[in-house]
């Protein structure tokens, strides 16, 4: 599977760790209900059968954090922006 | 001699000698070992998988079922290779399969007699009783019978390389419609790949007297492979099987080697290829359907593609007198070559009641007599003698050495299929045809149903241009040669109704039209069922031959359409490849890359054992001649650090450069303590948290000037923490300014423990004073020079518990600083010690390291919880607070002593209490590290246990069952050696 | 397994001279080189900046993507966004980190990797041939050509290159633990087309 890395170019999903789904963003600590929203923030996940958010991390190559809209019963990626922001080459 | 006379593409000047079976015969250049065996009127190649049968050569492509055979012997020795792929060299051994004690005369034939039994699925209905049989007797059976060839037993002596290939237009099958299309692409200044699993570009071109244009079928194939191969932007692969669509990428195997007894000098004998394509064209082709009747599968029976092939490409007649039993077209073009070549042609049975005239005119003008509306309904010997034949209500029996077999053609689309697209039925053409191919693919010629030569060489060349321009190229048009335009028609046909017992659907799993019933009746129903309880389709052929016939008699069976029976789902490889082109060079100590620290020859030089740590080689002990044996080095090196000192190479450990105003910042929301008020240089030993408020790693942080830090990890998560900080930094936190640099190679690290580390430490500093106790205290940490200045780092760290120093200097001086420790260290004993001692001094201090840190424990558990801040967030720390995660009746960490100091404590062991029964519900802990400690003269161990420090005092069963230990233990403190920590003070 | 690869023990590093098919030249050479490196990292939102100022002091054009330039023998190769890897001719580590740090002020930092990394300068008539055994990314001049970089994994090693001039000739920066089994993958490859190691 090819992930098209802004600032690498198209490169083999072996290039990249994943590490799940594009969940965010991180609760406040110190909200009442923190253990409640941590849980849900660590542990709960759609699983879509289609389109997922996620966050690949390009570690053999930039070491950008990916956010990938990919379907899962294709592999068809949709779109790729920085995590964080614009990943500027 | 069946070779004829005339004719081929062999080279007739030069003879090539092999064997079969063990007795010699000739052949040419040129042929296949099938070729070369038809040409040496060799009629029987093997036994059938089950019942033994004999079985003879069917095709002559890689479809081929029955003409397994074993080739070589010794280390190169080879099964299951079909007879039909292999090009024939020059003293080339090949053996029959599957036989006991012989081909001519196998015992296991009698399976045929107990047939009744041992139908589909009787293996889920037998060898179960009596249960103590199994091993004894059923197995060995069952182990002894399956299977075909046999592996040899010996390293393979060639080598396999793997490589990567882009292009933007991929053509897979070199035909004339695979030709076209590349030559289309290609011609548009398009990179591209041409690959055909043949040695011989053309495809049918070589099988069939066609003509195109003013040149006949060979010679147009030759002329454009010529101008493809002198293309700058094309590669033309030949012997390439691409087996295999991946996401975004095809696996292909290219068979450097096969054809040669011997790879060539720094060759391989198979290359691996992964090619990225952002377009392709499946130019497949399409392979004759068998007909199923009683008999189907006597020696002499062939697909009538394969006997087009034998006599036109390879001179080689497959029998003198032969009938063709067909619904097709192709078939009777292929009766037509036979009888030209010289074979008598008993007939042409043709299913079907009506036949397009130029056909019924060509077979008149040869003399051929033609049966329409007819069928061949058994076979007779082995190899065949006879066929019987009904036509009109008229029954006879023809006597024939030969019969070919067509019930119309399969399109080659496995390939379109291998991301779960299932072909469609469209029954004109009688055939399957793929409807949803992966992204980018497109099908081409016979493979997508065109089986006119004119059809095949438009399409081509149009999908060759399609592709082209969706890369990008303008594509330009290629004139398309005039060739014979006569409409192939075909209606499926694929069984003889009424069959009694022996009318095989797959051949190489010796599947029968009995099984499908077998199946049926028990409700195995669906095709995917009916494949695994009959195995149709689960050989190495992968049912090319046999799943549209079972599929359509279940239908049949079932009363049900073809759509509405389904198919199954095709899957990669196309045809077997190889285990070592799978592995290319990463084979044994190649499997992964061999890291090496920078003190690694300086350690080889001492004699140092070497373990491997992930991907390192680091000094497990350095023996010395006396020592009895290894757990002798290990104590005699203990001992000398805690008596003196010794130095260890701790380079693997993970280092990152953290530069910038927030490192602080970053560091505090990181580990579970404070960093950010931690003075210029000191460091501080540091717990990460994974957010579900687990251990993650531990390290030690240093800060060594303003806004200069260097952070170290575990070497075993080096990689992870990395990553992890990335994530926070660009994701979580995106306004803080870290600039973060992996420095784990720059920097060696040796460490010095003992009670004379200082000493030996005085000596390779610059100036001694900066290393004096209060000008570096504990926990001190600070640049310095070294060996006449060498830019280094010493931090005062003690992972032994004795006074110690962690050395770092540039990588490149790594092994001139163990000398210089060595050298200072002499008057004093130093001893180098390895990954051993590190951890038995570890177990005795009670530090915690990776079997502790196992991804289940939390710094409570690990007794570091007073560690934990209160006043800041950190990632992990809300769910840290969980209920569960703090109870105080999880496993806490402790220290472990056997009661009978002479007993072998173990890591693993459980801990039961005394006297209660051995079960899973009083299994209250276990031991997570344990050493024989030459210290304490005993063996200590470290773990954890329900409720943790409460139980400390308690005595308690350690049980072992794994290794025979049980035996009984006292709960105490973990940390052994020195608990207040006075020796690393000094 | 290739002769060359059964022979020798992983950690037996290749010593140099030529291996493999005897052609007239090589068809791969690799030489290692001594190069001064560096890691540079700009700060938060500060890359334009950084890049003002070594345009200003060094007179280079700081690449903004995976890109390899160079002035007076300094190399600057793009490894991500806001991140370069610094390679220089004829000067110490030491030296180099002086030299950038002139430049940073806030809006950077460095640090040595001279120790970290080891460089080998490959070339020859079949280099791309060799190379595409051991990469997973596609070099042919129609993509990638003099001033080009990237970042990846060549047969499992970390790998950072960039390529100097169109012969073609290559740098490719290994981490130091790693470079005697990147010599062995590249041998391994290269045997084939005659290869020599200096």
């Amino acid at each position: 599977m090819l992930i098209p890395c802004p600032y690498c170019g198209a490169r083999d999903s072996h290039e990249f760790t994943y590490r799940g789904a594009a969940v965010g963003p991180r609760p406040d600590p110190a909200r009442p209900d923190a253990a409640d929203a941590f849980h849900d923030y660590v542990y709960l996940r759609d699983n879509p059968a289609g389109d997922n958010a996620e966050y690949w991390y390009h570690g053999a190559g930039c070491r950008s954090w990916l956010k990938v809209v990919r379907d899962t019963t294709t592999h068809e990626i949709k779109s790729v922006t920085g995590a964080g922001g614009e990943v500027k080459p | 001699m069946s070779r004829l006379s005339s004719g081929g593409f062999i080279d007739r000047s030069r003879i090539v000698k092999f064997s079969f079976d063990g007795k010699s015969y000739s052949g040419h250049p040129g042929d296949t070992l099938a070729s070369a065996l038809i040409a040496n009127d060799v009629k029987l190649v093997g036994r059938s998988f089950k019942y033994h049968r004999p079985r003879g050569i069917l095709t002559a492509g890689s479809e081929e079922p029955n003409a397994l055979v074993s080739l070589r012997k010794g280390a190169r020795h080879e099964p299951n290779t079909r007879a039909t792929m292999v090009e024939l060299f020059d003293g080339l051994e090949a053996f029959p399969q599957n036989v006991t004690p012989s081909l001519s005369f196998d015992v296991m034939a009698v399976n045929q007699l107990i047939s009744r039994f041992i139908g589909a699925g009787f293996y889920y209905k037998t060898f179960m009783w009596p249960a103590s049989f199994w091993e004894k007797l059923y197995e060995p059976i069952v182990r002894g019978s399956a299977g075909l060839g046999t592996t040899p037993n010996v390293p393979d002596p060639d080598h396999y390389e793997k490589a990567s290939a882009f292009c933007d237009v991929l053509v897979i099958g070199a035909g004339p419609t695979g030709l076209m299309a590349a030559l289309t692409a290609a011609r548009s200044g398009a990179r591209v790949i041409l690959a055909d699993e043949d040695y011989l570009i053309g495809g049918r071109l070589n099988s069939e007297k066609v003509t195109i244009g003013d040149r006949d079928g060979a010679q147009f194939s030759a002329a454009v492979a010529a101008e493809l191969v002198a293309m700058p932007n094309v590669k033309v692969m030949s012997r390439t099987t691409v087996f295999g669509v991946y996401d975004d990428s095809y696996g292909a195997v290219e068979r450097v080697s096969d054809h040669l007894a011997v790879p060539a000098p720094y060759q391989p004998r198979q290359r691996l290829w992964r090619i990225a394509a952002k377009h392709t064209v499946l130019a497949a082709g399409a392979i004759d359907r068998p007909i199923v009747f009683d008999g189907n599968d006597r020696p002499g029976i062939m697909l009538a593609q394969g006997v087009q092939t034998y006599i036109n490409r390879f001179a080689a007649a497959p029998a003198r007198r032969m009938a063709f039993f067909t619904s097709s077209d192709g078939a009777w073009v292929a009766a037509f070559d036979a009888a030209d070549a010289g074979v008598e042609i008993a007939a042409i049975v043709d299913a079907r009641r009506t036949v397009a005239d130029r056909l019924l005119a060509e077979a008149r003008r040869r003399n051929i007599r033609t049966l329409l509306g007819g069928a061949v309904t058994a076979a007779h010997g082995s190899p065949l003698k006879s066929v019987d034949v009904v036509a009109d209500g008229k029954r006879e029996r023809l006597a024939v050495d030969g019969l070919a077999m067509s019930g119309g053609y399969s399109p080659n689309v496995q390939l379109a299929c291998h991301h779960r697209g299932r072909p469609q039925w469209h029954p004109e053409i009688g055939a399957l045809l793929a409807t949803d191919p992966p992204p980018r693919m497109k099908l081409a010629g016979a493979a997508n149903g065109s089986y006119a030569l004119s059809a095949c060489l438009a399409d081509g060349a149009a999908q060759g241009a399609e592709a082209a321009v969706a890369a990008g190229f303008a594509a330009k048009t290629v004139a398309l040669p005039r060739c014979q335009d006569d409409p192939v028609e075909v209606q499926a046909y694929w069984h003889v109704k009424d069959t009694a017992h022996f009318a095989f659907v797959d051949f190489q799993t010796d599947v029968s039209v009995k099984d499908i019933e077998i199946a049926a009746k028990e409700g195995f129903i669906p095709v995917e069922h009916l494949k695994r309880y009959t195995a149709l389709g689960m050989g190495a052929d992968q049912g090319k031959l046999s799943n549209f016939n079972g599929l359509a008699i279940m239908a049949d069976i079932t009363g049900r359409s073809i759509p509405e029976a389904g198919t199954t789902i095709y899957r990669p490889p196309y045809t077997p490849v190889s285990m070592g082109a799978l592995t290319g060079h990463h084979r044994a100590k190649d499997f992964r890359p061999t890291r090496l620290t920078p003190t690694h020859f300086w350690a080889k030089r001492l004699g140092a054992k070497f373990v491997e740590t992930g991907m390192w080689l680091r000094a497990q002990y350095f023996p010395r001649p006396g020592d009895k044996d290894w757990l002798a080095t290990v104590q005699r090196e203990v001992t000398a650090v805690r008596s003196s000192v010794g130095m260890i190479d701790v380079s693997t450990f993970g280092k990152i450069d953290l530069q910038g105003p927030d490192v602080g910042k970053l560091l505090d929301r990181v580990y579970v303590n404070t960093y950010s008020t931690l003075p210029v240089g000191k460091a501080r030993y540091g717990v990460m948290l994974r957010e579900d408020g687990m251990v993650m790693d531990d390290g030690t942080t240093a800060h060594l000037s303003d806004d200069h830090w260097v952070m170290t990890t575990t070497t075993v998560n080096a990689v992870k923490v990395f990553s992890h900080l990335e994530f926070c930094l660009q994701v979580l936190w995106p306004d803080l300014d870290v600039r973060m640099a992996s420095i784990s190679e720059q920097w060696a690290q040796i460490a010095l423990a003992g009670p004379n580390a200082r000493k030996v430490l005085e000596k390779i500093v610059d100036d001694p004073a900066a290393v004096a106790n209060e000008a570096l205290p504990v926990m001190g940490a600070k640049e310095a020079k070294l060996m006449g200045g060498i830019a280094g780092r010493v931090f005062r760290l003690s992972f032994s518990g004795e006074l110690g120093f962690e050395v770092a200097v540039p990588a490149r001086h790594g092994e001139k600083l163990a000398e210089a420790m060595m050298a200072a260290g002499k008057e004093f004993g130093i001893t180098p010690y390895g990954t051993e001692a590190l951890a038995m001094m570890r177990i005795e201090k009670g530090h915690v390291s990776g079997p502790e840190l196992n991804g289940q424990t939390t710094v409570a558990d690990l007794g570091l919880g007073k560690m934990a801040s209160k006043k800041k967030d950190y990632i992990g720390r809300v769910l840290f607070e969980r209920p569960d995660l703090t109870d105080e009746n999880r496993l806490g960490y402790v220290g472990i002593v056997p009661v009978d100091k002479r007993n072998v404590l173990r890591a693993g062991t459980h801990l039961m209490p005394l006297g209660a029964a051995v079960a899973v519900a009083n299994d209250h802990g276990f031991v997570s590290s344990a050493t024989q400690s030459p210290t304490f003269g005993h063996a200590v161990g470290v773990g954890f246990l329900a409720g943790g420090a409460k139980r400390i005092g308690e005595k308690m069963r350690a049980y072992d069952p794994l290794r025979g230990g049980d035996f009984e233990v006292e709960i105490c403190s973990p940390y052994f050696y020195d608990p207040q920590g006075e020796r690393t003070r000094v | 397994m290739s002769d060359l690869l059964a022979s020798l023990l992983p950690d037996q590093p290749l010593a140099p001279g030529r291996y493999g098919a005897d052609t007239q030249a090589p068809g791969v050479k690799a030489k290692r080189l001594d190069l001064a490196l560096a890691t540079l990292t700009a700060g938060r939102g500060a890359a334009p900046a950084l890049a003002a100022a070594l345009a200003a002091g060094i007179g280079i054009a700081l690449p903004a993507g995976a890109q390899y330039v160079a002035v007076d023998g300094i190399g600057f190769i793009g490894i991500g966004p806001g991140r370069w890897t610094v390679a220089a001719e004829g000067i110490s580590g030491e030296a180099l980190l002086e030299r950038l740090k002139a430049f940073l002020g806030a809006n950077g930092s460095a640090c040595d990797q001279s120790d970290g990394s080891v460089v080998f300068e490959l070339s020859g008539l079949k280099v791309r041939d060799a190379l595409a055994k051991l990469l997973i990314v596609d070099i042919d001049p129609a993509v990638f050509s003099a001033g080009s970089a990237a970042t990846t994994s060549a047969a499992l090693i970390g790998t950072t290159f960039w390529q100097t001039d169109t012969a073609p000739t290559y740098r490719f920066a290994v981490a130091r633990s790693y470079a005697p089994a990147f010599v062995r993958a590249l041998a391994a490859s290269a045997v084939e087309y005659g290869f020599e190691l200096t």
